[in-house]
């Protein structure tokens, strides 16, 4: 049981992008703040703090969630990739690679969260994905910019790429 | 000029060079960036529309955290000041000294040591409001006994603007019949996904601001005129930027704020707007009221139109902008893309107790569009003749240009007829609408809308000097240098933030020197680094910073001939630029690698010819022919249906012919316009700012504030048509705006054809929310 | 938009959590979060302690079993959606995926949100719909409240402070029918109105529930609509005359006002009723 008073510090350990962290954070402290500020991850971005925009989404146990929803302490013992975790070695992936090719981006801010909730949809399915589906699968993911079109054509792309 | 034989990049699909950043996290927007010793700012804004400010009590204020209020900073204001005579002028100040005149004009500013113990300090702020009564409609603040919001002034109108054709009586009378209407667009805002963001230091005597704007160099002169200090002192650095829209195309207080706080305190304060402040506290815009008659002949023929505009500016007039910009530009552009010349309109920009009003994609010509447009629709069907053939008959036809529009405005080419013939083709239209009819015969409401414009873009130096900002800005400025090593870096004045300008301006100006992109680097952003200029609104910057950087591209060719005909012993005009380097027609054994060549002008000044600077750097800057802009146009068309039960309306398909002249690069423009037309319907159908009677705005969450998601948003065909503009540089036009301007009508027009089958109605309000469907529903029954 | 200070206290057996909420007044149970934390966040819940229940094991399963289905507090709208429910639950497939948006399914819980009681929730208005028990355990015992009772009020439930929602239980009776509709902004907003209709056979003959949502401070059953769907009667003339208005106050807000609400709250039924008739 842990029991940590308001002022105090409680220690979190999880896995980011398949590295061991062990940190200290108040009660308070959100999950996208600790591992954006703690962990440097500038890859999760901060559009709403209330769930709806999509854009600090990342994956907690393979599944996608809102790290604006979440404290830091309830991520103990979690598993959690965020957009850093897509690419090695600065190598863009084939998801990522179609959207550059598919020009599913333009100021960047929901990309990775975008990115993100694609990954979770490409490892739960199997084929070419159709249109409804990918639309469905992204619907909690808000883009300003793109009016969706062309990240709908990316992640189609991505779909069709890995059964080639 | 003229370059033959060149690899061409401009028209080419090419990916983004920007985007890898972004898919890997590295995106560095405001909140990304750390500087030692940093603390977090926090506003205390006012929970009252209008009132006296009686008192503010820091004393529990935790240890450690600093405060300042409007006393402390009473001197510095931001002036949005227009030229035009008559204009009532207000500063508007940093933070609210003894009045506040919005919900969520800043009052108090916090500074500690993280965004959690800051919001917590800005808790313990008490300040004690006088409440005065809050005037929140045109209506109200027009009234003869209204209270002044700004108590110097005779009235709450800014400027009130008249302009009438010369021949407008004799052409009203020309028109016999006429259909009329109020046309309202409601208050809506950008709303980029990144809120604002603020990061000010002072370092070794310079006021450096990172901030995230559209304007770095317009922001640097507000912030060096409010606090009086030479500009040379400011250093303002947009880096990337989480969407504009033109929100973050104004100064505004908070980062001036910044400024003074990390003077005063010496460490860097960061600040970093939340959704609600956002909501709250960035500039709105939209809300346009139209009162409007369309005259027309017995054959559908237009002769002339008279409409009055009323925008709600808000409590204060922004820079740069001002508080005339919506009415200003609603009253040049209404007239569409119609040849009639009788025109009579009345402006008057009202200052109210809400936020301030600034720039949104599209400015003013979504809500012309819309009025124009309706007024034809309602025309068309009064005379029985098909909607689109009753614009085809009315358009300025291609053998008019170019055209001096009823509005003041010479509309220099386009394919406005052949748009028509091109849409109709390619979605069947004849086929569309007979199914369609058919369908609703059956009883289902199922419809079709449109909308064709024309769009001023590239405007310059002439028309924004003819709109009495307080800085004429229509140039803009690209510096070029091409290193030893033959890599270019353009330096130019405008702002990327999602429109691939990292990409296009290389583009544009690398294929003048026959650079493939990966030679090409693009900076923007840092005023340090680039010369003056205003920034990334109004469809301008590909044509303006493109063309500069064009042209400086051309000086450096110049140089290079000249060079290079020296050392390869032939003749200038016979030189060829590509990937590999320059080499003589006819000879290709005799070239040079352009590292080569650069190598040997920067290093080898013995081996160059006479009187040739060993340099190749040039500055140019480009105030686009011709100064009043050169003119796009596009037609859209969508179909919805609606469900009769609950007025839900579903946008089935939507298409888009547009002409954008030259396309540097298509996929690019294509962005451009999907991203415009979800904006576009989420204006049409969904977002909203709602403010009540006393002045609170009621829409601060997204929960409140609906924004189109991937459901919302249907598949958006696009097809290009091309007719170059006659004067700017390659031919370019400016596009960036345009998919935001025609959707509040064709959504519009699509619902009130869906309801044809029930009865007559006149859809005339957007957003056409759930519930004023299903009102026009009822509507349409009783009439049918 | 960053939370006040609290304490946090996270339990790894259901009866330490019980004993912090029984004895601390101001602590409050944090379940997938999809709901309180945005509560935080906006500092309009400041709670003194917040009582994870992560680590607190079981109470995240749905089991079948003699006739009923049992589903734990801790499970998610998502587990809801992958569930292999059998006949008859067809309105809770339609109202599940109606929820959010995926992302807050994977986190938002049936006790969470039946705790929470939005009165434009879709899960309050379809447990009532099912006459399901909800089952509440304390320091002090445990207990089941009927939905239609345990909805109280405007986000007002017969929870007490002290309690948690550990399940929610649901009967199949024999010749179960279900049929849902909603009309929101968008897809995955509140309902603007929302309906759940449910028949089934009994010992006394068909039952019916017309439970409507988003048109009260609580999911209100409608027992004249009741009676009628259960003898087959048409809904038509007692909803154009104006049924629901006799038993739902709606609120007029920014999205919708009360008489729009009441408009398509009756289309709502319309179309829930047609899917267990036809």
């Amino acid at each position: 049981m842990i029991d940590v008073p308001a002022e105090g510090q409680v220690t979190v350990e999880f896995t980011v992008n398949g590295v061991h962290h062990s940190v200290e954070t108040s009660p308070r402290m959100l999950l996208a703040d600790l591992l954006r500020e703690r962990l440097g991850l500038t890859g999760i971005n901060l559009g709403c703090e209330h769930g709806y925009c999509g854009a600090c989404t990342i994956l907690v146990n393979g599944e996608s969630v809102r790290s604006c929803l979440m404290l830091a302490a309830s991520a103990d013992g979690a598993e959690i990739t965020t957009v850093e975790g897509l690419s090695r070695n600065g190598e863009l992936n084939p998801l990522q690679q179609s959207f550059q090719e598919a020009h599913g981006l333009q100021c960047g801010f929901c990309t990775p969260g975008m990115l993100l909730t694609a990954t979770e949809l490409l490892e739960g399915t199997e084929g070419p994905l159709e249109e409804d589906q990918i639309r469905e699968a992204i619907s909690g993911n808000i883009c300003r910019c793109t009016g969706y079109v062309f990240i709908v054509d990316a992640i189609r792309r991505a779909s069709e790429r890995r059964d080639a | 000029m003229t370059i033959t034989n060149e690899p061409r990049l401009v028209g080419a699909r090419v990916v983004r060079v920007e985007d890898p950043r972004f898919l890997t996290g590295k995106g560095r927007y405001i909140a990304n960036h750390v500087l030692p010793g940093m603390r977090h700012a926090r506003f205390v804004r006012s929970p009252f529309a209008h009132a006296r400010i009686t008192g503010i009590d820091l004393s529990g204020l935790p240890e450690g955290v600093a405060a300042f209020t409007g006393q402390d900073w009473a001197e510095y204001s931001i002036e949005g000041t227009s030229r035009y005579e008559g204009f009532q002028a207000a500063p508007m100040p940093i933070l609210a000294v003894d009045k506040v005149r919005f919900v969520g004009e800043p009052v108090v500013m916090v500074v500690a040591d993280d965004p959690y113990t800051a919001e917590d300090a800005a808790e313990t702020v008490l300040v004690d409001y006088e409440p005065l009564p809050a005037v929140t409609s045109v209506e109200q603040a027009l009234r003869e006994d209204a209270p002044l919001i700004h108590e110097d002034w005779t009235s709450n109108l800014f400027v009130p603007r008249a302009y009438q054709s010369p021949g407008y009586e004799s052409e009203k009378a020309a028109g016999p019949l006429s259909v009329q209407g109020r046309f309202i667009n409601g208050r809506h805002s950008g709303v980029p996904l990144e809120n604002r963001a603020v990061l000010a230091e002072v370092r070794d005597d310079e006021i450096v601001v990172r901030t995230a704007t559209q304007i770095p160099h317009l922001v640097k002169t507000a912030i060096a005129n409010a606090m009086k200090v030479p500009e040379n002192t400011v250093r303002v650095i947009s880096p990337d930027v989480g969407g504009g829209f033109g929100v973050k195309a104004q100064a505004y207080p908070e980062e001036v704020a910044c400024a003074l706080a990390s003077r005063a305190l010496g460490v860097p304060v960061k600040w970093l707007e939340d959704r609600r402040e956002h909501f709250l506290a960035s500039h709105h815009a939209r809300d346009h009221v139209h009162d409007a008659s369309l005259h027309f002949t017995e054959e559908g023929r237009i002769t002339a139109l008279t409409a009055t505009v009323h925008t709600d500016m808000g409590a204060y007039s922004v820079f740069p902008w001002t508080a005339t910009m919506d009415t200003g530009m609603a009253m040049g552009i209404l007239p569409g893309p119609y040849k009639f010349t009788g025109y009579k309109v009345e402006g008057y920009p009202t200052c109210t107790n809400k936020v301030p009003f600034g720039a949104y994609r599209g400015v003013a010509r979504p809500a012309a569009c819309f009025t124009i447009e309706r007024l034809v629709d309602w025309m068309a069907r009064d005379r029985g003749i098909d909607r689109l053939e009753a614009r085809r008959m009315n358009l300025v036809q291609p053998e008019d240009f170019p055209w001096n529009s009823a509005g003041g405005l010479v509309y220099d080419g386009g394919s406005l007829v052949e748009s028509i013939d091109v849409m109709k083709e390619w979605i069947d239209y004849d086929g569309l609408v007979a199914r369609q009819a058919e369908q609703r015969k059956q009883g289902r409401l199922v419809g079709l809308g449109m909308a064709i414009f024309t769009e001023q873009s590239a405007h310059a130096t002439e028309e924004f000097s003819k709109r009495g900002v307080p800085i004429v800005f229509g140039y803009e400025t690209a510096t070029l240098r091409l290193d030893s090593t033959g890599h270019l870096t353009i330096a130019a004045s405008i702002h990327s933030h999602g429109q691939g300008l990292e990409t296009t301006l290389a583009q544009f100006a690398g294929e003048v020197l026959g650079l493939p992109l990966d030679r090409v680097k693009v900076v923007f952003g840092d005023t340090n680094q680039v010369a003056y200029g205003s920034g990334t609104f109004a469809s301008r910057s590909a044509v303006l910073a493109g063309g500069a950087a064009r042209l400086a591209a051309v000086d450096i060719r110049r140089k290079l001939e000249k060079i290079a005909a020296h050392l390869l012993e032939a003749s200038e005009e016979d030189l060829i630029f590509t990937e590999e380097g320059v080499s003589v027609k006819g000879s290709p054994q005799s070239n040079v690698t352009m590292a080569e060549l650069c190598r040997i002008t920067y290093q080898r000044p013995d081996l160059l010819p006479e009187g040739v600077t060993p340099t190749l750097e040039a500055s140019r800057t480009y105030d686009a022919p011709p100064g009043q802009g050169t003119f796009t146009n596009a037609l859209h068309v969508g179909t919805v249906e609606v469900d009769p039960g609950t007025g839900q309306v579903t946008l089935d398909n939507y298409w888009v012919v547009e002409d954008c002249g030259v396309m540097i690069n298509p996929l690019i423009v294509e962005g451009q316009i999907h991203g415009g037309v979800a904006q576009g319907i989420g204006t049409a159908m969904f977002e909203e700012m709602i403010y009540d009677e006393d002045g609170q705005l009621l829409t601060t969450t997204f929960m409140d504030y609906l924004l189109p998601t991937a459901k919302d948003v249907p598949y958006i065909g696009t097809k290009h048509l091309e007719t170059p503009s006659p004067s700017t540089e390659g031919g370019l036009k400016g596009m960036g705006e345009g998919g935001a301007i025609a959707p509040g009508a064709v959504v519009a027009g699509a619902v009130e054809d869906a309801l044809s089958e029930l009865g007559r109605v006149w859809v005339s309000q957007i957003p056409l929310t759930p519930e004023r469907v299903l009102r026009y529903i009822h509507e349409a029954k009783e009439n049918g | 938009m960053k939370p006040p200070p609290f304490a946090y206290h996270r339990p790894t057996t259901l009866e330490e959590a019980l004993d912090r909420l029984a004895t601390d007044e101001g602590a409050v149970p944090l379940s997938g979060g999809q709901s309180l934390v945005p509560l935080l966040n906006m500092r309009l819940a400041r709670p003194t302690t917040v009582v994870d229940l992560s680590s607190i094991p079981g109470l995240d399963s749905i089991t079948s079993d003699e006739g009923s289905v049992t589903i734990g507090g801790k499970v998610t709208h998502a587990a809801l959606e992958r569930h292999a429910w059998p006949a008859g639950f067809e309105a809770l497939i339609e109202g599940v995926k109606r929820i959010g948006y995926p992302a807050i399914r994977h986190k938002g819980t049936v006790g969470g949100s039946v705790a929470h009681a939005d009165p434009a929730a879709e899960l309050p208005c379809l447990l009532v719909a099912f006459d399901a028990e909800i089952g509440l355990a304390s320091s002090s015992g445990n207990r089941t409240v009927p939905a239609d009772d345990f909805f109280v009020g405007y986000y007002e439930t017969a929870r007490r402070h002290d309690e948690i929602v550990t399940s929610v239980t649901i009967r199949i009776p024999p010749g179960l029918r279900s049929g849902f509709a909603e009309v929101s902004r968008r897809t995955g907003d509140f309902a603007l109105a929302l309906a759940a209709v449910a028949t089934w056979d009994s010992t006394d003959g068909r039952q019916a529930r017309v439970v409507v949502g988003g048109l009260d401070v609580r999911p209100r059953r409608i027992p004249e609509l009741e009676q009628r769907l259960a003898s087959g009667a048409s809904l038509e003339d007692a909803l154009a005359d104006g049924v629901l208005a006799r038993h739902v106050s709606p609120s007029s807000d920014i999205h919708a006002s009360a008489d729009y609400r009441l408009e398509v709250g009756a289309e709502m039924v319309r179309r829930a009723a047609q899917e267990v008739t036809a």
